[in-house]
């Protein structure tokens, strides 16, 4: 009993320090990574790159940057400016809502998606159905927010009748 | 622009990181071993089972599927370690991870940008369980 108990302990430390070297050996470069990203303005870019983004997605192009870095650095960072952008940009309840929906559902893709392939995920369908369920869940979103006086002037429907 | 700093916060929170990981699954990845090597993790595990197949889960997993949700998913990772599980089973759990985990601070994060909460957490979680069933249907 007592050799069965000193054994799996063993085994439980093994299988962590094996899973914390994996996950180490990709979370070190991928934080210099992400801070490169930030401060290179691969940020700005990236989001000058995805306007169709937001046109599929129908938030305003504000709305887009937090999106884009929540999407790359995470939640909290995507939050921080989404705070920063809704006081200075005036952001409507609609893009706030959105972009929120979209970013639950998919943030920091590097960090979350490398940490899950590190102990033995498949990448392709990870980051594949993450991304895809984001962004059918936040054109939902935008589809059916409650928006009555603004969002009958905007609906595409309407100006094709015009 | 990229400077001196720029490396050496990338490397802090590397660092970091990795600390905060060392903390939280070495623990959690004996604690379940224990667990699971025991024979206790089994009674719980047998209960669930019923519900984990529809994912093509075993019972176990559902440890990780709820620490997951409700702490975060270096914990869930440390769960999976402890597992004996099938490259689909590990892809399963991690799409539904990737969708929902650490529900709470995540969720009190979200509601500083003026959106409630708990419609996106029930969002979250109903994304995960139709995502997991689908890869396992498809993987």
């Amino acid at each position: 009993m007592g050799f069965f108990f000193i054994d799996t302990v063993l085994d439980g430390l093994q299988a962590g320090f094996m899973g914390l070297k994996n996950i180490a050996v990709v979370v070190l470069p991928l934080m210099v990574a992400v801070e490169l990203a930030k401060d290179s303005g691969l940020m700005e870019w990236a989001t000058g790159k995805l306007q169709s983004l937001a046109v599929l997605l129908q938030i305003s192009k504000e709305s887009l940057l937090p999106l884009v870095v929540g999407l790359f650095a995470g939640l909290a960072f995507g939050s921080g400016i989404l705070i920063n952008a809704s006081k200075e940009a005036q952001l409507s309840k609609k893009d706030r809502y959105i972009v929120a929906v979209f970013l639950s559902l998919c943030h920091s893709v590097f960090e979350d998606t490398l940490l899950l392939t590190a102990v033995g995920a498949s990448l392709p369908w990870l980051l594949g159905s993450r991304i895809l369920l984001a962004v059918i869940g936040s054109m939902l979103a935008a589809r059916f927010f409650p928006e009555p006086a603004l969002g009958v002037q905007n609906k595409p429907a309407e100006q094709g009748r015009v | 622009m990229i400077t001196r700093q720029t490396w050496i916060n990338g490397l802090k929170n590397g660092i970091e990181t990795i600390w905060e990981l060392a903390k939280v699954v070495v623990p959690v990845t004996l604690a379940v071993t224990v667990l699971k090597e025991t024979g206790w993790l089994g009674l719980l595990a047998g209960r669930l089972e019923p519900l984990m197949s529809l994912l093509g889960l075993p019972g176990e997993a559902a440890l990780a599927v709820v620490i997951g949700y409700f702490l975060n998913i270096y914990s869930a990772i440390a769960v999976i370690l402890a597992l004996d599980l099938t490259a689909q089973q590990i892809t399963v759990l991690a799409v539904m991870l990737g969708i929902c985990h650490n529900l709470l601070v995540e969720g009190a994060v979200t509601a500083k940008t003026g959106v409630k909460p708990l419609p996106l957490a029930l969002l979250r979680i109903g994304v995960s369980i139709l995502a997991g069933l689908g890869v396992n249907w498809a993987f």
